[in-house]
């Protein structure tokens, strides 16, 4: 008994000892909030499992924000290198998005930009990253000029193309749209979401066919995806019959699908 | 008692009075001799007569009448007083023979208390006469009387004859058993015994009665005695080694031995290890009589000997290490011989003994002994010295073995003795100041070459003190000396990686209010070079703060571009609140402005801080930071409030992306809404006022164009029939209103903006074919055949003309949907005329990348 009590008490310390704490760096509340924000729009993208959104996993400021920043800016103080002293900077720059303190990340960006890399991917990643911080606050031509130099630069994640051929789509440039779209399906060739754009922009060009041919074969039988445009279909061959019961009944929480099951609610 | 009382008067008529007494009684003697006969009388009036002679010590006239006594005498009482009288005088008078003889007539009488007394004389007769045996078995029968009540007491004689007596009758042991069993044991009488053993006994025995000795509990002064006799006992029989035994087990034991030791028992333990040591050396020295082994031997047994005298006799230790050192010179171990006379002369000049009768002599010694040995250990080599000196600071040989020692401890780089070496020779002799500053100089040299800063710093001290006569220009030459090596080290520290230790001593070097402010400042400098090489920004910035202050007008400018680096390596290194702080400063240094880079570094940190856009556009400088301050300035105020844009909207390249901006927020609400009045919400707020008033004006004027718009076609006779005249009045509207509308249609082309074309055209599409729709409802009636046919056609023809111009302007608002600004939001409408706005289902999503 007694040597059951000792183990005990030895698993007890022995838990207890943890690890010291990592030093963080310093976040507001509102920052938190934000970081907070960002985290669990993240955490959608993901349930989504779409190849292209789980690019996302990995990113680490997401995971822990405070220590991670704490740890590059105390790299960044110790760092002989000029190249990865340039690439703490764009690290740093990308975690302050996520606080959307663009303060930061613009001026980590700005010193990126200032170092003369030759790193075309980071650059790439920059100017994507400051377009969607203009983005962000409505500056949508602002943010169209640095996704368009970002994709001059072959960005790693190929985001630039879903601006772009987004920003094409809402312009009702359908087929300039599916350019984009096609050459990012080349980059995630298993995306729903990319083809899901794609059949989208056939449905607006009535190109009906199209998404029965090249698009809905390669969906997921049960994907929202696939469902949402097969009841477009539906909606342009007139078969209406209880179509506003199954989209009503249809749950969608991911952005993309939601707002095209709204699109569809609206034209019944 | 009288002559010593010098009354020598008085005993002389004493004296004189006894002779005339005894003259008288003699002359009464004589008158009865001649008067008688009888034995008796005449045996009592010569025992008297002896008697009376005895008084006065006439033994020869005693010896005459008591021998004429046992003559006439008869009597057997009167025989027992004569004999024992006659055994007296034989004994006294050495005659053992006849003591013997009268002794043992007498000894029959036990009942005689005197019968002790008889016996132990009796006994000491015949020891005399070497009858051992019957010598002792009489004195233990006197010392049997001697134990009984009545009889006289010898007392301590007793005891000694008993011991001597068994030990002349070579009857140790049974001697031994005696005294135990009379209780006769005690340290005293066993030692007495041992000293009669081995002096009349048997010598060989001498051990039995030594280990009686030591069963008892000895005091200090005991143990010295007992080995006192030990060391005679032992030398006597040649037993060397467990003599040096007894010596060593005594001096392990010497410490525990307690009480006071009396000068009498340490000076016959001194004296009797001393003879024996004594006794050895001269058995060394006689070369032809002991072998070479047994030589060394014994060589070791003096060695021993003489520290075991250094024990007990600590206030001689001196002497007995020279005698000891001695032992081992004569022997020619040269060596040997120098370590021992040095450690005499250590301890006494650790003790400051004042006994130093044999200093001079160990010196002596030692030094002859040195010279015989071809390799000197250099530790007693330099004790000598040190020790020589200590003792003789101006003897003969001093100068010499001054030099020699310090060029020693120069050679050892022992320079603190060396130094202090110098010193005492510089005190006692410093008319020698010459040799002794070349000896400096040598030292210096040395230590420059080797930058040897520790030592230069010792030497400094003792320049400092004057040393060798040495003034404070020498003192400052040195100072400048060890400064530059110091630099030098903790350069060359540096550059093995040393850089903590580096960093440590330019710190001290610049903080070093005595040294040259150019190597100060040169050491702040290297401070802060390395503290940039190592990414210390922390430090660099404390260190450059003071380089600001601390560097004169002249270092500021020289280095102003080494200072704008550092603050850079600071900013860029993400330490902000330091690099603004840095730069600061520079800005209140006209000599080191900070460059374009770090105003430009600055500038986007107090951006990315926060500060005030007012401040920011003030410190803005170049084209960079501006350009960076509308970046912000896009970011911050995405709905263009700021009176900066206006700034701004000077430069034609901000002008086109705010134009662009503004536009196209305009253009896609209005696309979004098709509401002016929203396309107008959209610039509220908006202060560029210009470009506001731009905009407004031409919203206004496209809703005025707009509003302008109204199509109407005839209105279509409405009676029953139509008449030629109706018709034909109709064919005139028709034809003079297609050319109104044709004039208005060309009139907005001309005038509408191209981005509001397509709404104005969709309204005239509209308008148009809603009247052509109306019209279309027109057939005309007639009675006449033949003009209702015509009526009819021409109808057709007015109906195709409209067809054709709505298809006309519905191609012409195809080709406006194109030709509006990308990014307007026409497009939203490419697929017919604008009535509602558009949605198509797919929304923007936040994605950052990493």
């Amino acid at each position: 008994m007694a040597r059951v009590i000792g183990l005990m008490l030895i698993l007890l310390l022995s838990g207890c000892s943890t690890q010291p704490k990592k030093p963080k760096y310093p976040l507001e509340v509102r920052m938190k909030d934000k970081l907070f924000s960002n985290r669990n729009l993240v955490d959608n993208y993901l349930l989504t499992k779409d190849p292209l959104l789980l690019t996302y996993k990995g990113h680490e400021c997401l995971d822990d924000w405070q220590t991670k920043v704490y740890e590059i800016k105390d790299r960044l103080r110790k760092e002989t290198k000029a190249h990865l002293r340039t690439q703490l900077w764009f690290k740093l720059g990308n975690c302050f998005n996520y606080i959307e303190n663009f303060d930061l990340a613009l001026y980590y960006y700005d010193l990126v930009l200032g170092s003369k890399t030759k790193d075309t991917k980071i650059k790439a990643i920059v100017y994507y990253n400051t377009g969607q911080i203009y983005e962000s606050v409505g500056q949508k031509s602002v943010a169209l000029s640095y996704y368009e130099n970002a994709y001059n630069l072959d960005d790693p994640e190929s985001f630039s193309l879903i601006k772009l051929g987004v920003y094409e789509h809402l312009q009702a440039e359908f087929e300039a749209s599916n350019k984009y779209f096609t050459q990012l399906l080349q980059r995630y060739p298993e995306s729903e979401l990319v083809k899901f754009y794609i059949g989208v922009n056939y449905f607006h060009l009535s190109q009906i066919d199209k998404i029965k041919n090249k698009v809905l074969p390669q969906l997921d039988e049960k994907s929202i995806a696939k469902i949402l445009l097969m009841m477009a279909i539906d909606l342009e061959s007139e078969v209406k019959k209880s179509l506003a019961n199954d989209l009503n009944d249809l749950e969608v929480e991911f952005i993309p699908y939601k707002k095209f099951k709204e699109y569809l609610l609206s034209r019944l | 008692m009288y002559v010593n009382s010098g009354k020598k008067k008085q005993l002389n008529y004493v004296l004189k009075m006894e002779k005339k007494t005894l003259s008288q009684l003699e002359g009464i003697a004589k008158k009865i001799e001649k008067q008688t006969r009888d034995p008796k009388i005449l045996t009592k009036i010569n025992y008297y007569r002896a008697l009376n002679y005895s008084l006065i010590k006439e033994d020869k006239m005693f010896y005459r009448y008591i021998k004429r006594a046992e003559k006439y005498n008869r009597d057997k009482k009167m025989a027992k007083l004569i004999n024992t009288k006659l055994a007296d005088y034989h004994f006294n008078e050495k005659q053992y023979k006849q003591a013997v003889y009268y002794y043992r007539k007498i000894i029959g009488d036990h009942k005689n208390g005197w019968v002790t007394k008889h016996y132990y004389n009796l006994a000491w007769s015949e020891l005399k006469l070497n009858q051992f045996k019957i010598a002792l078995k009489h004195l233990k029968i006197a010392h049997y009387f001697e134990q009984k009540k009545g009889y006289f007491k010898i007392g301590d004689q007793m005891i000694d004859a008993i011991l001597l007596f068994h030990a002349y009758a070579q009857k140790t042991d049974e001697g031994l058993d005696y005294i135990k069993s009379k209780n006769l044991v005690s340290f005293d009488n066993l030692m007495k015994y041992l000293h009669y053993v081995f002096e009349n006994g048997d010598k060989r025995s001498s051990f039995r009665v030594i280990n009686e000795i030591e069963k008892l509990k000895l005091d200090i002064n005991q143990e010295y005695l007992l080995l006192s006799k030990k060391v005679l006992v032992y030398r006597t029989l040649k037993r060397f080694s467990l003599l040096q035994r007894e010596l060593a087990r005594f001096k392990k034991k010497h410490r525990r031995l307690q009480g006071k030791l009396k000068d009498e028992s340490k000076k016959e333990l001194v004296t009797s290890v001393k003879s024996y040591t004594g006794y050895l050396q001269e058995l060394v020295v006689s070369r032809n009589l002991i072998s070479e082994k047994r030589k060394r031997g014994y060589i070791k047994f003096i060695s021993y000997n003489f520290n075991v005298l250094k024990y007990i006799d600590r206030s001689n230790e001196l002497e007995y290490s020279y005698y000891e050192g001695e032992t081992y010179f004569s022997v020619e171990n040269y060596r040997r011989a120098s370590f021992v006379y040095a450690l005499g002369i250590k301890k006494a000049q650790a003790k400051r003994s004042k006994n130093l009768k044999f200093l001079d002599k160990s010196f002596d010694s030692l030094f002859k002994a040195l010279e015989k040995i071809r390799n000197p250990n250099k530790k007693v080599l330099l004790f000598t010295f040190s020790s020589y000196l200590y003792f003789y600071p101006k003897g003969d040989k001093s100068n010499l073995i001054y030099q020699r020692l310090i060029k020693h401890y120069q050679a050892a780089e022992q320079e603190g003795k060396m130094f202090s070496v110098l010193q005492k020779y510089n005190k006692n002799y410093p008319e020698d100041q010459k040799v002794q500053r070349n000896f400096y100089k040598q030292i210096l040299n040395k230590y420059i070459d080797k930058k040897n800063i520790g030592a230069l710093v010792t030497l400094k001290k003792y320049v400092d003190k004057r040393f060798l006569g040495f003034t404070q220009v020498e003192s400052k030459k040195i100072a400048k000396i060890i400064t530059e090596l110091h630099f030098s080290k903790y350069d060359s520290l540096a550059k093995q990686g040393k850089y903590d230790e580096a960093l440590q001593g330019f710190e001290k070097l610049y903080k070093d209010k005595k040294s040259k402010y150019s190597l100060r400042v040169d050491s702040l400098r290297k401070k802060m070079f390395y503290e940039n090489k190592l990414f210390r920004f922390g430090a660099l910035s404390k260190s450059l703060k003071e380089a600001l202050v601390f560097f004169n007008k002249t270092y500021k400018k020289t280095h102003k571009d080494e200072i704008n680096f550092y603050t850079e390596n600071i900013c860029v290194g993400d330490f902000q609140a330091e690099c603004l702080e840095l730069i600061s400063q520079l800005e209140r240094h006209k000599h080191i402005a900070p460059n374009t880079n770090l105003k430009s570094i600055r500038f986007k940190l107090y951006a990315a801080q926060g500060k005030n856009f007012r401040e920011l556009y003030k410190i803005s400088s170049s084209q960079n930071e501006k350009n960076y301050l509308f970046k912000l300035l896009l970011m911050k105020d995405p709905a263009f409030k700021s009176g900066y844009y206006s700034v701004f909207y000077r430069d034609n390249a901000k002008k086109i992306i705010i134009d662009s901006e503004v536009e196209k927020r305009v253009l896609n609400t209005f696309y979004k809404t098709l509401s002016f009045e929203s396309a107008l919400g959209q610039l509220e707020g908006i202060a560029l006022t210009h470009l506001k008033q731009r905009l407004i004006n031409n919203i206004q004027v496209q809703q005025n164009l707009y509003n302008s718009i109204a199509i109407k076609l005839p209105a279509t006779p409405s009676a029953p029939e139509t008449t030629e005249e109706m018709f034909a009045r109709l064919g005139e509207e028709v034809l003079n209103r297609s050319g109104e509308i044709t004039t208005m249609v060309n009139n907005i082309i001309a005038k509408a903006d191209p981005n509001f074309l397509p709404y104005h055209l969709s309204k005239i599409i509209r308008q148009l074919e809603s009247e052509v729709k109306r019209f279309k409802k027109f057939i005309p009636i007639s009675k006449n055949p033949d003009l209702e046919r015509a009526m009819t056609n021409e109808v057709t023809n007015f109906h195709k003309y409209f067809d054709g111009q709505i298809i006309e302007y519905r191609n012409l608002y195809y080709q406006s949907v194109n030709k509006t600004q990308y990014g307007s939001g026409a497009k939203l409408y490419s697929d017919d005329i604008m009535i509602n706005a558009k949605k198509f289902g797919l929304g923007g999503m936040v994605l950052w990348q990493e």
